[in-house]
């Protein structure tokens, strides 16, 4: 079937504001930090994750809204956008700070 | 010395547990929310050579500093020796031990510059490195320098296809010194090793050989409180109890006292609770949003260059699955 290639699938779910994706070939490094940033969103009652089995590399991941008006899918691309951003602020910072030690030890 | 005035910062270690993990305010939840992040996070270098950087991350949530290290341990990409063609080994190790000691030395070059082999396509310039080793041990007696070992430094670079224009003189790809060329078998008198190995790109999740880090980790900042004056033999014992340099001793009044003098190189070991005399003396915490993080690179890349591409896979990562996200609604 298709979605077992994907990279993001679905479990069939009649209402879009409570959604369990399954993220393919991901694990706790996306997951964690993932499902605290869409936890930490106003409109978003539930996230959260498990690995369905250690020896299947892939990741169930649900959101819940509190209503029907946000959509899930909504909340996990918020999510994955934050955490871009996150780690491209990081990015910015590292480099000032290798730049300040470096200025600092070169006499 | 260091003071956390806000108790919701810090995590209290206790002999059996830890408290105060979560206190429920809503401030402790700003490390995640993206303004407060970036007008407060800061990384500050504390050491930086050829092999490891020391830098701290503060006002950052633990589990971004994990997916730092995570993706540093298993999804930054190196070459490393995945096929070797044993034409001849009369050494004492068998070939598959041989080969596994070959598969574990790192090879310096850029892993950029190729791509993951496709299964069942034959090796080419793009994903792959060929070096030949080829060492035989002239007849001699049975003195110790008639021996020889097969080091690293043995290893003969063969260019496939166009490589050889592709770096340039000096920075031609090789094995790693550690120190010294790692030794991987020893030859007596009229013993040989005659093989071709191979490298390809795959990463630490695929396989411990191709890991660019020996290894990387972080701790919490921890904040150590004396409670009271401790002096005379109780201080030496206090000072036992911690790694060196985090406990001092000054002479007051012709009495030994002890002083908290640098807490960042504790390891957390609440090896104080072993003295029931001692327990109630300290308070041992740690920081919830500031962290210290070692990387220790095997010498393929620079530590810099780790975090940095660490980084950017988790970017990219994130980059994806919002694509795929978006084409699996228009699917939908």
């Amino acid at each position: 079937m298709e979605g077992a290639e994907r990279k993001i699938a679905k479990v069939p779910s009649s209402d879009d504001s409570c959604v369990t994706f399954i993220l393919n070939d991901e694990t706790h490094t996306i997951g964690q930090p993932l499902h605290m940033l869409i936890n930490n969103q106003p409109e978003v009652e539930f996230a959260g994750y498990s690995v369905p089995h250690i020896l299947e590399k892939k990741i169930n991941f649900r959101i819940q809204t509190k209503s029907q008006d946000h959509l899930a899918v909504d909340s996990l691309r918020q999510g994955l956008s934050d955490f871009e951003r996150f780690w491209r602020h990081t990015d910015a910072t590292f480099d000032n700070a290798v730049q300040r030690f470096s200025n600092s030890t070169t006499h | 010395m260091e003071h956390f005035d806000r108790l919701k910062s810090r995590i209290i270690v206790e002999e059996h547990s830890l408290t105060n993990v979560t206190t429920g305010h809503p401030e402790e939840r700003n490390v995640l929310k993206l303004d407060f992040f970036k007008k407060n996070f800061k990384i500050n270098v504390l050491s930086l050579d050829e092999s490891r950087i020391v830098f701290e991350l503060i006002n950052i949530e633990f589990s971004f500093v994990n997916a730092l290290r995570r993706v540093l341990l298993s999804e930054v990409p190196t070459m490393a020796f995945d096929r070797i063609v044993i034409l001849n080994n009369t050494s004492v190790l068998q070939d598959e031990i041989l080969a596994q000691r070959i598969g574990l030395c790192p090879v310096k070059v850029d892993p950029d510059l190729f791509t993951e082999r496709t299964e069942g396509t034959e090796p080419s310039e793009k994903d792959a490195l060929e070096f030949k080793l080829h060492i035989k041990c002239e007849k001699g007696g049975k003195r110790e320098s008639d021996r020889r070992d097969v080091t690293t430094a043995d290893f003969v670079w063969v260019p496939l296809g166009d490589q050889a224009n592709m770096f340039i003189e000096g920075e031609e790809p090789c094995l790693v010194d550690v120190e010294s060329p790692i030794v991987l078998t020893k030859l007596l008198p009229g013993q040989e090793v005659d093989l071709i190995a191979q490298c390809f790109k795959s990463n630490g999740g695929d396989h411990a050989k191709f890991q660019p880090v020996a290894t990387a980790w972080y701790k919490p900042l921890p904040q150590i409180v004396l409670k009271r004056r401790i002096a005379g033999e109780a201080a030496r014992r206090l000072q036992s109890c911690f790694s060196p340099g985090v406990i001092d001793i000054h002479v007051e009044n012709g009495e030994e006292v002890a002083r908290v003098a640098n807490p960042r190189l504790d390891t957390i070991s609440r090896n104080v609770f072993k003295y029931d005399d001692l327990s109630d003396a300290v308070e041992l915490s740690m920081a919830k949003d500031h962290f210290i993080f070692t990387v220790e690179s095997t010498g393929i890349l620079s530590p810099m260059d780790l975090v940095k591409r660490a980084i950017r896979i988790l970017i990219t990562k994130a980059q994806r699955m919002r694509h795929e996200l978006n084409k699996f609604e228009d699917a939908s």
